[in-house]
């Protein structure tokens, strides 16, 4: 073992140790800067999106929570508010209405912040605090149904409150618009002298807590078995179905980048460490000759990769660690969203991960020097025998799946993209291979300097293949990063349209269904189709009684709890997917059958051909399952979980929903709406755009950023790669310059090189780009892909540039040092 | 008495070569002071370590010394940059090495062709062709290095120096990785091609019998000349 660190120190000081070094740190480094980056990427999202949901956890229940449940929340140092939410008539004059009233502690919200103002239609400002006792805040919508000003006196219950303020936005604000009636908020201490709130009224209580992500996830633990079939623990994507999807694909693009940069990671030690092992394989052989054993010269190796590995990782980290904080404070001057500051877990998981990466790569050309043959000592041509192919490959692709599920917890984006990947890399080397023998039939052709330079590519045609492979997958996952951001953004864009529908009018009878449209139409409103709606509620699955029948955990779902809307019609809406069974033909018309949303199918056990009964007033109806579909739920079109042929449900009471556009400046529309249609009522849903526009905004920022990451840590590791298999090229430049090559003459041969490699790697690398973009696209975004030609020009220019900028960086030394210092280098 | 300093090929005055082994200074090469003239053939001998080599790089322009002068058919080496270096290289000089030094991704032909382009000769590929003819190789002008022997490699590596007609042909152990008959072959190819070129020959050798085959003998000790 002693002897093992000495060699390693002799190693270290004869400078043989520095490209392997530098190649492990800058790996490590790459990997480790990103992964902080997303860390606090991901971290400020679920900031975000506790602002979404008012705070990190929410607990809604029918009656009102044990105390003990508060007293372990404040045991773990969480923050809560205590919410009651409550519907009820307010009565102002003779004027009534039904108003959705959410009577708040003082602490509310933790998160986020309510808006208000104090004039109709005026600007308005984040609030401090919550109502005053004896005082309200409330919709617009209230004051314009009750037909009362901002200041008038209104009737809860017993108790009398005056309209302080009009409520403009609450952060959460509730996903199920369709459902809630004009909002109220009021102080908590006031909802006993209402006397509304008895014994048996139908209350939801709400808490949120607020804290360390440790504790709160401790707290749930903690919660969970205790909670009963009314009660619910609920987090942003369970709250605000609406965002998941945005979410969700901000979360995927991070761990896009993550998979890169372990791949690049694994790039750049492979190379290195190749290179370690072929430069010892004198040594070995040396060692071998005199006297020592093989299971020792393999501890010694052992020794140094593991010390190595160790010094490298560590060091790698704090380089990865000081960049992020360089690039992340000059983004900051650029990046409108405050990021929150990092765990440690990112800098643990950049150790562990280098060190896998380091041992899944090195050990298939470590035990190379096993085979190291005695022989060597006398003749250097004794190669030693290559390990098998199973080893060569199979190993580093399980230490990169391993790791790359271990980070993402996804296995579908791993084994899409990984072995999409894996699939590009094998094309990619049988083409590369062809090309280059091919280019070798060309050289006689060519000047003397690319004649140079064809011939060392033609020559290790089997190592400049694999090379290309390298450039051409570190080109292609940058391209990709750089495609599913482009998509991703255009999908948001598209998603959330400056068209995009901000009201919905509901309660449309069927006599005023053509004088609404008429009069949508002519206002331009660009609405989104109105389609009919019966309330039902579904009570049995296969004739049992449907809260018998599913999953305890299931029993809680709201879908069960509450009337739900049923709607008809003949054309799948645009936003939904059918994902199994059939759409209606003509001949189904009238026929007992239902189309499905998938989630809330799975959520409830649902399956195709299931029978389900729902309760419509006093009927009750039996229909079939024939279809599934996939519902875009932030499209803010009016969507449904249940959609019938038509002819089935025309004889129930029906009303009509659609939803539009209207711009600020056209809003006396609305005033005419209503006045010539007093029964339809309008749910205004700017606010929840205006959060969706300022998360994607926030979104779209974060991924430019870490595109320009993920470029930066692609330049090192090309460079590392290339650095670490140059030893060849700087000896045939030395021989040539000692022939008397000039700088240019050489330099032409090293950049034709170079930039040969380069083309064909940005050629390789763009087209597989644009494969592989379709697959993750399709298969992981789930978003519209379109082939972007121009990447292809962009790739190859790219290569070209990038590749031979590098090595002509990498082999300066080669132009401006005598030769024999170079030659005495080596 | 006066010298016409111009009729030598190669000056060298008051050289020395120091390099640092860790921190501690090593000097190769004191205080070298040689004349080689034009046609002549030179050996220069000593132990291993003496700094024959580093003297024949030194001469050859492929290193740079700590202190002196060198001239090379009267261009002073030190007052030129590696580009100046390179180009009197590509005209004047040839080199034969003891490890071939081949470029193992060029055939035989355009191994020789190579000082032939980078000097822009048009008639590179003839001259390559009729040069390996005369080593003996005008079969194996295909043949990629490592398809080659080591004498064969030594054959291409001659062909490749006196291809080019250089005014002074370096020579560094050129025999040492041979078995002696083939040494000895590769030794008369050289000798022979010297002598029908006229050209300036600086062997560097430890074989007595190939030194005697040369005009002058310098041998070297510590860096010194002591003959």
């Amino acid at each position: 073992m002693l002897l093992a660190f000495k060699l390693l120190a002799r190693d270290w000081r004869s400078g043989e140790l520095r490209i392997l070094i530098a190649a492990l740190v800058i790996a490590v480094a790459a990997l480790t800067s990103v992964n902080i980056y997303t860390d606090r990427v991901a971290r400020t999202l679920d900031v975000q999106a506790a602002t979404l949901l008012g705070g990190d956890l929410l607990l809604s229940t029918p009656s009102a929570p044990p105390a003990n449940w508060i007293v372990q929340a404040n045991h773990l140092h969480l923050q809560t508010a205590q919410l009651l939410l409550f519907s009820t008539v307010v009565i102002a004059g003779n004027q009534m209405q039904l108003a959705s009233v959410k009577a708040v502690s003082a602490d509310y919200p933790l998160r986020g912040k309510l808006r208000t103002t104090t004039t109709l239609n005026a600007a308005d400002q984040e609030a401090t605090g919550i109502p005053a006792a004896g005082t309200l805040w409330v919709d617009a919508q209230l004051l314009s149904l009750l037909h009362i000003p901002m200041g008038s006196t209104i009737k809860i219950g017993t108790a009398q409150f005056v309209i302080q303020r009009i409520l403009t936005a609450e952060p959460d604000i509730e996903s199920n618009w369709l459902n809630i009636a004009p909002r109220v908020i009021m102080n908590a201490v006031d909802v006993a002298k209402t006397q509304v709130v008895v014994p048996g009224s139908r209350v939801e209580y709400r808490l949120m807590f607020d804290g360390d992500p440790a504790q709160i996830q401790a707290y749930k633990t903690w919660l969970t078995p205790q909670l009963n079939a009314g009660q619910k623990l609920l987090t942003v994507k369970d709250g605000r179905p609406e965002f998941k999807g945005v979410l969700q694909r901000a979360n995927d693009y991070l761990n896009l980048a993550i998979i890169i940069c372990i791949l690049f990671a694994g790039v750049a030690i492979a190379t290195s460490v190749r290179r370690y092992c072929e430069r010892h394989y004198d040594t070995v052989a040396l060692l071998r000759c005199l006297g020592m054993r093989q299971q020792q010269v393999m501890l010694i190796f052992a020794t140094h990769l593991l010390t190595l590995g160790i010094l490298a990782a560590g060091l790698g980290c704090l380089v990865g660690y000081g960049a992020q904080v360089f690039f992340s404070q000059i983004f900051a001057h650029w990046l409108k969203l405050n990021l929150v500051s990092s765990s440690l877990f990112p800098i643990i998981l950049g150790l562990i991960t280098g060190l896998v990466i380091l041992m899944g790569f090195a050990i298939p050309s470590f035990l190379r020097l096993k085979n190291i043959t005695v022989l060597r000592v006398l003749r250097r041509d004794q190669l030693p025998v290559k390990p098998s192919i199973l080893l060569v490959y199979g190993l580093p692709l399980l230490a990169i799946t391993a790791l790359i599920f271990w980070q993402t917890h996804d296995l579908h984006l791993t084994l899409i993209l990984l072995y999409s990947i894996v699939g590009a890399a094998v094309v990619l080397y049988g083409v590369a291979y062809g090309l280059i023998k091919l280019a070798s039939k060309v050289r006689s052709q060519t000047g003397v300097s690319w004649r140079y330079g064809l011939a060392n590519l033609s020559r290790h045609a089997n190592t400049s293949a694999i090379q290309l492979v390298v450039f051409g997958l570190v080109i292609m996952v940058v391209l990709l990063t750089s495609i599913m951001r482009n998509d991703l953004l255009n999908t948001w864009q598209q998603q959330l349209p400056a068209s995009s529908p901000n009201y919905f009018a509901i309660n449309i009878q069927p006599s005023d269904v053509a004088g609404v449209t008429h009069l949508l139409d002519q206002n331009q409103t660009n609405p989104a189709g109105v389609y009919p709606m019966v309330r039902g509620r579904l009570v049995a699955l296969n004739h049992i009684a449907i809260k018998q029948v599913v999953a305890p955990s299931a029993r809680n779902n709201n879908a069960l709890n509450r009337e739900l809307n049923l709607s008809w019609t003949n054309q799948l809406p645009a936003d939904n997917k059918r994902v199994s069974g059939q759409w209606w033909v003509a001949t189904d018309q009238g026929k007992p059958l239902v189309s499905m949303e998938q989630k809330l199918a799975n959520d409830l056990g649902i399956k195709l051909g299931d029978q389900l009964t729902f309760q419509i007033g006093d009927q009750a109806i039996t229909v079939t399952v024939h279809s599934m579909r996939t519902v875009d739920w932030s499209s803010f079109h009016p969507n449904f979980f249940m959609i019938f042929p038509p002819g089935f449900l025309n004889t129930m009471p029906t009303t009509y929903i659609t939803s539009f556009h209207l711009a600020a400046a056209n809003k006396a529309v609305l005033t005419q709406l209503v006045q010539q249609f007093p029964s339809v009522t309008i749910i205004d849903v700017n606010e929840v755009l205006q959060q969706m526009h300022g998360v994607m905004d926030q979104m779209s920022q974060v991924i430019q950023y870490l595109l320009l990451f993920i470029f930066l840590a692609g330049i090192a590791v090309l460079y590392a790669a290339l650095r670490a298999s140059l030893d060849a090229r700087i000896y045939e430049g030395v021989i040539m310059r000692v022939l008397g090559a000039n700088r240019r003459q050489l330099q032409t041969a090293l950049a034709s090189e170079f930039i040969s490699l380069g083309l064909l790697a940005g050629l390789f690398g763009s087209l597989s780009a644009l494969l592989i973009g379709f697959a993750v696209a399709h298969y992981v975004f789930k978003i519209d892909y379109h082939f972007n030609y121009q990447i292809i020009a962009f790739g190859i220019l790219g290569g070209a540039i990038v590749v031979g900028a590098i090595g002509l960086f990498a082999t300066r030394l080669l132009l401006q040092q005598p030769p024999i210092t170079i030659l005495r280098e080596m | 008495m006066t010298t016409d300093t111009s009729s030598y090929i190669v000056r060298v005055e008051q050289l020395n070569k120091q390099i640092l082994s860790g921190n501690i200074p090593l000097q190769i090469l004191s205080d070298i002071n040689l004349n080689i003239a034009q046609g002549e053939a030179i050996a220069i001998v000593g132990a291993s370590g003496s700094g024959k080599s580093t003297l024949l790089s030194l001469m050859a322009g492929i290193d740079t010394p700590s202190s002196g002068r060198v001239w090379l058919n009267n261009q002073d080496l030190t007052t030129l940059d590696e580009d100046g270096r390179a180009l009197l290289r590509a005209q004047q000089v040839g080199f034969v090495f003891q490890s071939f030094h081949l470029l193992p991704n060029l055939t035989a032909l355009e191994n020789v062709m190579l000082p032939l382009e980078l000097a822009s000769n048009p008639a590179a590929k003839r001259s390559a062709q009729d040069y390996l003819s005369r080593v003996g190789l005008a079969q194996r002008v295909h043949h990629y290095p490592r398809q080659l022997s080591g004498g064969e490699q030594q054959r291409v590596a001659i062909a490749r120096a006196f291809a080019a007609h250089p005014k002074v042909l370096f020579a560094d152990e050129v025999t040492g990785n041979l078995d002696g008959k083939t040494g000895a072959h590769i030794a008369d190819l050289l000798f022979e091609l010297n002598a029908e070129q006229q050209t300036t020959l600086v062997l560097v050798t430890h074989e007595e019998s190939l030194a005697q085959r040369c005009q002058r003998r310098v041998e070297l000790e510590n860096g010194k000349i002591t003959s």
